[in-house]
């Protein structure tokens, strides 16, 4: 079945580098995809191909299963974020709407509404000029929205928001998802993305290293460490040791255990009558299931090192 | 199209520099014009000679070119400076319409306004050139019924609307506001300028290959200062240079990465 975005080995090449190498991947409906990688490894090319803005030299780059360039109201199948400092500044934000809006056939009706749904009602009528960092970006959310497409792409969208507006931008994209619309959203900071994302398109020089779920990523991840204060210290820390897990201290009564889940050191303890306070996994965060992904790619990608 | 075009017309009309264009075309025609106009006598007034005074009257429109080429110029590459055209070409993502919408409206306006400009730069300099002693018998008195005054008044508004589509060409092309104006300039300016300096016939090769031909439409008095091509092939000239420049955007701009 054809997804609202599919790359087919989508590649760029600019001069002699490689952008983007025969990336293929697909944005379901009804989530928000995470695009993530670092600076430089080919997330806002690959987007600007997918809103036709560059030319692929290999493969292709579907929205809604037609070639961007082939649609005739394309905002109204998809919306994108790419750059909010992309506004004329001596024009004011409702005009800036109203353009948009007239080269696709939307209604004027449309522009306040959009202009309500990112919170700047008050602002349309002012001119760009004066607009912070992050009413810019509210603001090209609003132009993304205006064809209430079921296809949204932004491209760092959190940038220059300050942290309400980060929440906000959390829960509009969860909306948007909820709504049943493809949502796409890069970023190269994975912990911009927990809590948002559902799913993980993970790219490093232009090539896909990873496509998983946010919560078999984290599931997967290592490193996950439980504390526990009991007033027996030692006798846990001989018991859990002879289990094979590593335990340390920090402090009376405190132990780190790495090596053994939370279920299994309590029966552990049960078994022997050992006395436990608390008890308190600690998962992995996202950022750092994505380290260990990243630094594995790394590790097994690349075979000339060995 | 009309998508298109309604989009292209709503930001032409939401920004200050149109307003501001129009008002420059019309305040350097019609002001230029009347300051020469102003400090230019013939003595004894009624006494002929060679000044070509439907020119001079409409000399302001020299002027007028520099508003004219940073307008078209600027439609373009105001967009680029701020990223914009990324969100007009995924809005309209077929961008020889965007061109074509661009260049017809650009074309228009100034075509008004310049055809505005051109009428009361005559008529008030006809006026004052005639009570500077420009009058008959040795000056005949021009009104907008002559056709040669029409061919100048019309054609120099045609010619401001052909430079302002090359500037849109070449600003499309060029990519970078300051690249495109500068080229322009000298593209118009160095063959007036230096035209008269060089051997006559590599001057005059100048003259007639290069836009500024166009105010050729302007003259109606064979003077030796006069630009050596005939005033409808002059204009024509510079609407060649505009086609030439719009119909390179046009293929470059359909096949270059935005």
């Amino acid at each position: 079945m054809t997804q609202p975005i599919e790359t087919l080995h989508l590649t760029k090449r600019f001069g002699g580098r490689t952008a983007v190498d025969d990336l293929s991947f697909g944005v379901p409906a009804g989530s928000v995809t995470g695009f993530v990688g670092p600076n430089g490894a080919g997330k806002s090319t690959t987007m600007r191909m997918m809103v036709g803005l560059a030319r692929p030299d290999g493969g292709r780059a579907l929205v809604n299963g037609r070639r961007y360039a082939e649609l005739r109201r394309p905002l109204t199948e998809a919306g994108a974020l790419l750059d909010s400092s992309a506004v004329h500044p001596g024009r004011r934000a409702s005009d800036h709407l109203l353009w948009l809006a007239r080269s696709n056939g939307i209604s004027r009706r449309r522009v306040e509404e959009v202009l309500g749904l990112v919170g700047l009602t008050d602002a349309g009528r002012r001119r760009v000029r004066g607009f912070s960092l992050g009413m810019r970006q509210r603001l090209g959310i609003a132009a993304a929205m205006l064809g209430d497409p079921p296809v949204l792409i932004f491209d760092e969208p959190a940038n220059g928001l300050d942290p309400d507006g980060i929440v906000w931008l959390r829960g509009f994209f969860r909306s948007l998802a909820a709504e049943g619309r493809a949502v796409l959203v890069s970023s190269h900071l994975m912990s911009e993305l927990e809590g948002t994302a559902d799913r993980l398109v993970v790219i490093g020089r232009g090539r896909l290293t990873a496509l998983t779920g946010v919560a078999e990523l984290l599931a997967s991840a290592a490193g996950g460490s439980v504390t526990l204060r009991t007033p027996r210290v030692h006798d846990v820390m001989r018991l859990l040791a002879a289990a094979g897990a590593t335990v340390t201290t920090d402090g009376p009564n405190v132990l780190h255990v790495s090596g053994l889940d939370a279920a299994r050191i309590a029966g552990l303890t049960a078994e022997r009558g050992l006395p436990l306070h608390e008890l308190m996994p600690h998962r992995a965060t996202l950022e750092q299931a994505y380290m260990q992904l990243t630094r594995d790619s790394v590790e097994f990608g690349d075979g000339s090192a060995w | 199209m009309t998508a298109v075009l309604r989009a292209e017309w709503t930001k032409l009309r939401t920004v200050r520099s149109t307003s501001w264009t129009v008002i420059l075309i019309l305040a350097l025609t019609v002001g230029f014009s009347l300051l020469l106009a102003s400090g230019s006598s013939s003595t004894p007034p009624g006494a002929g000679g060679d000044n070509d005074i439907v020119r001079d009257s409409l000399v302001g429109v020299y002027l007028a070119q520099f508003a004219v080429v940073a307008f078209g110029v600027l439609a373009f590459t105001s967009e680029y400076a701020t990223g914009l055209i990324h969100v007009t070409f995924a809005a309209m993502p077929r961008r020889g319409r965007v061109l074509a919408a661009k260049a017809l409206l650009v074309g228009v306006t100034v075509l008004v306004a310049g055809l505005a400009a051109t009428a009361m730069s005559f008529v008030a300099g006809q006026r004052v050139l005639r009570d500077n002693g420009y009058s008959p018998p040795g000056y005949p008195e021009w009104t907008l019924h002559e056709g040669a005054a029409q061919r100048a008044v019309l054609g120099s508004a045609l010619l401001l609307a052909a430079i302002a589509l090359l500037a849109l060409g070449i600003g499309a092309l060029l990519r970078h506001s300051a690249a495109a104006i500068s080229s322009l300039l000298a593209l118009l300016f160095v063959p007036l300028i230096f035209g008269p300096l060089l051997p006559e016939r590599t001057g005059d090769l100048l003259q007639r290959a290069t836009p500024g031909a166009g105010l050729a439409v302007q003259q109606t008095v064979a003077r030796d200062d006069a630009i050596p091509i005939a005033p409808w092939t002059g204009l024509g000239v510079a609407f060649a240079w505009a086609g030439g420049a719009l119909l390179l955007a046009y293929f470059l701009i359909r096949r270059r990465d935005a």
